[in-house]
């Protein structure tokens, strides 16, 4: 070979190699500069370049007032693995095996089916998904995935489920979870970095400007009483399923609080069902009658009439009244229940009777002026304020022209609508010496308490005993609508009510309803009832409510541990006695009472019922 | 005859290496501190440590190499080759041979391991710079033939020995290949290439070279079909199955490359360190160009061919044809390797597994390319006889005059 063929190809070489040099040059100014921005929009359309992980906050429980919860998430996880993307090593099956307790032959086997997504539904425990994620960091296992199930658990499902509400795919639809959600739901974390190849964040590249530590939502305490709470909920269930009724609303409260100890409603559904809508009865079953559904109180009404009356000193524990079955105030008429006439009685008498006519005249001498501020002082016509959803307030028709006959109906609890939970919480002044307290349902929030508050002293202590005492004779009374409901050993105090309701395009019904304290003397729980549109045996208030309320009552006794204070079928207290007699000596109505010395002895007859 | 031998006889190529050495230094330990510090073993790579500790012993091996003399190199780079052929064997032997993640890339000693392959890039220039060199020219004029016997003495043997160098550097190639080391089989490839070209190669040879080359890769490719495979997913590296997959460390190193732009984001804040698997090695030409942006990557490419250019220029110069050939070869070597690293990292072409010569951490590479170095200072060592000095100083770098300095210098030209 001559040198000039060497030189030539030596010089043809270093050319070529210049050429590949500037390829080369090209190339990398390309990937810096020309193609840069949509390199870079790639890389982040691909979560390539800087990655956000959200960080889901731990939604807070609703919890009972001694801690028991109502509605918590459960702390399991759920795996899932793509089989195309695992390594399939019996290595990595095996470590599998060992932190999820599911053999490895059935990952070996899923995995030689060349399965697509498997998803496990048993769920696992923080420990074993730490376990889970190890063994993806150490296999890079990137078809593996496991998450937080987020299962929200009901512990009394459909008995608590119109209060607590529900949360659906972390989407809150109704009851405290829908209200409370800001408290309950906290904040979700947000993690932004760089991660590698396992998706693991690169500690030394987060960028901390974008990150957020999440913040888990708050607990909220409520004043529910859980064994109250379930026996509310299964006696109304008892007593709507067998009166047919549209449905219905129990509501326990401490008067002395205003605590709501128990607030239950039927029909109902269940919340961790499936669809949600499990045993959902009708279209009222998600919504939560006691604070969303505005009713005419009906005959129970008589009693914060009669205490506001005796509280103006208008109408005395001695004062007869004459009842002729009907009254006519304007060009109305309105009659008693069954247009029975109750004939000449007293007070106490027209309570236990539920003489609707008495009870008219009582308001009417209150005066309008006075009765409307009643009802306001009463927060009747307010929203409850517990921190529910979709709270509804009472109605009062301020412009009615017929003003008279308005007052008149308002005295025995027509003409006037108001939401079940005010009106419980309006009963419970009557225990609590006239002294109203808000109604509490919300105790805590986190860390944050809500003590009891008092609204004011609406009436007299004296005005509130006497009414209970009333109240304790429509029990004991022989012709009180309440007798038969009465629990051998102790002192109750109760007020049954059946009300009318027109609705639009319905032939009306009955709301039957039921309202009472236990003990008597010194209440430890007001307990309300309403029963809408029972269509089966009867509709009356003691037929329909009045066992619901009997079996809160028991209930409450076992609850609280009370002891019987009373013989067992033994007669009426002196001091119910002296008011159903209007002062008498003696009366020769109710024989039991008269027995003096019964009373001395009451404590050594006690029993538990 | 006194011994006359210096160590540097053109500083450019040294300064060069150096350059490139240092820079390699910086973010061998830059690009490997994330990872350092993610396992818990301090701020200090590992590999910056072997670098460090290699780097003397390279330097070192250079300098004893830029004292042979180049007849000497000739004397003995077919013993060297047969050397690397059986040390490439050994990888593959079960005691001496070192597996790591399934290749058997690494030769066991006591506290040491070494990578013959590397070593196969220096002994294959050596061996076929020899080779070349000292061939016959093939007969212009042969007597047409007589018989078969005639034909097989005269063409059919003659053109097999001729041809067997060859076969034995296609062995090398292969089993470089199988370890599997494609990388470096491609280099070897490319190396060999460029040096039957200059090295005056029949363009008939050449052809039948090409042709073979490309059944030889068409059948590897027909047995491991995945190698098409790698070709497709880099078309397609973006997709989501590939980017977390078999195309993660290009769409990386790109990502990086292209957040650095024009000036990069600063010495120490780059992402690849912290991503890429190979960021010391490989692809740690993501972590210069994000951190030093366009600037920084084209001052490695001019480093790395401006030292090319350097030898090949200086090749010119040398008249005798093994010199010629080995500096050719060297050049190839460096020059190839440089650009196609640089071209795999920004996803120019599909990742095969080339480092950067003096930058990418390695001791088995730092002390084949120093050994390199120091093999270029001696193919400039005058031939010490009579005039042949002026060989040399043709086209050296001051104004093209005889540059001849101290005693020996004038001794030569009296």
């Amino acid at each position: 070979m001559s040198r000039t063929i060497v030189n030539d190809r030596l010089q043809w070489a270093t050319y070529s190699f210049m050429g590949l040099v500037v390829l080369a040059a090209y190339s990398q100014a390309s990937v810096q500069v020309f193609r840069r921005g949509s390199v870079l929009a790639q890389a982040t359309k691909s979560k390539k370049f800087v990655q956000t992980v959200v960080d889901i906050a731990r939604r807070g429980r609703i919890l009972c007032a001694d801690g028991r919860a109502l509605a918590q998430d459960d702390d399991s996880y759920v795996l899932q693995i793509d089989f195309a993307k695992v390594p399939h090593s019996e290595g990595f099956f095996a470590d599998l095996a060992a932190a999820t307790g599911t053999p490895a032959s059935e990952f070996r086997e899923l995995a030689l089916q060349g399965k697509g997504n498997v998803v496990w539904h048993t769920p696992l425990s923080q420990d074993q998904s730490n376990k889970v994620r190890e063994a993806k960091t150490k296999w890079r296992a990137n078809g593996l995935d496991i998450h937080h199930s987020g299962n929200r658990v009901y512990v009394l499902a459909e008995s608590a489920a119109g209060l607590v509400g529900q949360v659906k795919e972390d989407k809150p639809l109704s009851g405290m979870e829908l209200s409370q959600n800001a408290a309950l739901s906290g904040k979700d974390g947000k993690t932004v970095g760089l991660v590698d190849r396992t998706g693991a964040f690169l500690p030394m590249r987060l960028d901390k400007a974008d990150s957020l530590p999440k913040t888990d939502g708050v607990d909220v305490t409520t004043t529910i009483d859980f064994d109250l709470q379930e026996a509310a909920s299964q006696a109304l269930r008892k007593s709507v399923d067998a009166h047919h009724a549209e449905q219905g609303v129990a509501i326990v409260m401490d008067p002395k609080t205003g605590d709501i100890l128990a607030m239950a409603n039927w029909p109902s559904f269940d919340p961790s069902s499936e669809d949600g809508k499990g045993v959902k009865m009708s279209r009222t079953s998600d919504k939560n009658p006691a604070t969303q559904a505005i009713l005419e109180p009906g005959s129970t009404f008589k009693l914060l009439t009669l205490a506001k009356a005796l509280d103006k000193g208008v109408v005395k524990t001695t004062d007869h009244f004459r009842c002729n079955g009907s009254e006519t105030v304007g060009k109305k008429t309105f009659k008693c229940d069954k247009g029975e006439h109750h004939g000449d009685m007293l007070m106490a008498d027209a309570i236990a009777k539920s003489c609707n006519v008495t009870a008219s005249k009582w308001s009417r001498m209150i005066g309008r002026t006075d009765f409307i501020q009643y009802i306001e002082n009463l927060g009747l016509l307010e929203k409850p304020g517990l921190g529910l959803p979709y709270e509804n307030h009472g109605r009062f028709n301020f412009n009615d022209p017929a003003q008279e006959l308005q007052l008149a109906l308002a005295g025995f609890g027509q003409a006037i609508n108001v939401t079940p939970a005010s009106v419980a919480s309006a009963f419970c002044m009557l225990g609590n010496d006239g002294k109203l307290m808000f109604p509490r349902l919300i105790a805590k929030m986190g860390t944050r308490e809500f003590p009891p508050e008092m609204a004011m002293q609406v009436v007299k202590p004296q005005s509130a005993d006497t009414v209970l005492k009333c109240m304790e004779a429509v029990m004991d009374s022989p012709e009180g609508t309440g007798h038969n409901l009465r629990i051998p050993g102790y002192r109750i105090a109760g007020k049954t009510g059946t009300a009318q309701v027109i609705r639009a395009g319905e032939s009306g019904g009955h709301v039957s309803n039921f309202v009472g304290f236990l003990p008597a003397q010194n209440p430890r729980a007001l307990i309300l009832v309403m029963v809408d549109h029972p269509t089966v045996g009867g509709y009356y208030g003691a037929d329909v409510a009045g066992p619901v309320f009997k079996d809160i009552a028991k209930a409450v006794i076992r609850r609280y541990g009370i002891a019987p204070t009373e013989p067992l079928n033994e007669g009426v207290p002196t001091d119910v006695a002296a008011l159903m007699l209007g002062g008498r000596a003696s009366g020769e109505k109710t024989p039991a009472k008269s027995k003096g010395p019964v009373a001395l002895h009451r404590h050594h007859g006690a029993t538990r019922a | 005859m006194k011994s006359t031998t210096r160590s540097v006889y053109d500083p450019f190529i040294i300064a060069l290496a150096c350059a490139a050495t240092l820079i390699g230094l910086l973010f061998i330990f830059d690009a490997g501190y994330a990872r350092a510090l993610r396992d818990g073993k301090g701020i200090i790579p590992r590999e910056f440590i072997v670098q460090l500790l290699t780097l003397p012993i390279a330097l070192f091996a250079g300098w004893r190499a830029a004292r042979v003399k180049p007849e000497k190199w000739l004397k003995i780079s077919t013993l060297l080759w047969v050397i690397s052929l059986v040390a490439l064997v050994l990888c593959k032997l079960p005691v001496i041979g070192v597996e790591m993640n399934g290749a058997h890339r690494w030769i066991r000693f006591p506290f040491f391991s070494l990578q013959p392959a590397e070593f196969v890039k220096l002994t294959s220039v050596l061996y076929l710079g020899g080779v070349l060199a000292t061939r016959k020219a093939w007969p212009s004029k042969i007597t047409p033939r007589k018989n078969f016997a005639h034909w097989m003495d005269t063409i059919c043997v003659p053109k097999f020995e001729r041809a067997l160098p060859l076969v034995w550097v296609t062995v090398a190639i292969l089993l470089i290949e199988i370890e599997p080391d494609l990388g470096t089989a491609a280099v070897v490839a490319a190396t060999a290439a460029v040096m039957l070209f200059v090295g005056g190669v029949s363009w008939k040879s050449l052809g039948a070279c090409l042709a073979l080359g490309i059944l030889g890769g068409g059948l590897l490719v027909m047995k491991q079909p995945y190698r098409i495979q790698r070709f497709r997913d880099h078309g397609d590296r973006w997709s989501a199955d590939n980017a977390d997959d078999s195309t993660y460390q290009t769409v990386q190193s790109e990502v990086a490359m292209s957040s650095g732009g024009i000036v990069g984001v600063g010495l120490g804040n780059g992402r690849a360190k912290h991503v890429e698997p190979a960021t010391t090695t490989d692809f740690i030409m993501a972590t210069i160009a994000e951190e030093t942006g366009l600037l920084g990557s084209w001052l490695v490419l001019a480093v790395m061919g401006g030292l090319s250019l350097r030898i090949l220029f200086v090749a010119k110069g040398v008249k005798d044809k093994f010199r010629r050939l080995v500096l050719v070869g060297v050049a190839a070597w460096f020059g190839v390797q440089a650009c196609v690293n640089m071209m795999m990292a920004n996803a120019f072409v599909p990742p095969i597994g080339i480092p950067m010569p003096f930058i990418s951490s390695g001791g088995s590479s730092l002390i084949a390319l120093w050994l390199a170095v120091g093999l270029c200072q001696a193919m400039l060592i005058p031939a010490s006889v009579k005039g042949e000095v002026f060989a040399i100083s043709d086209h050296r770098w001051r104004n093209r005059r005889p540059h001849l300095s101290g005693a020996r210098g004038r001794a030569a030209l009296r």
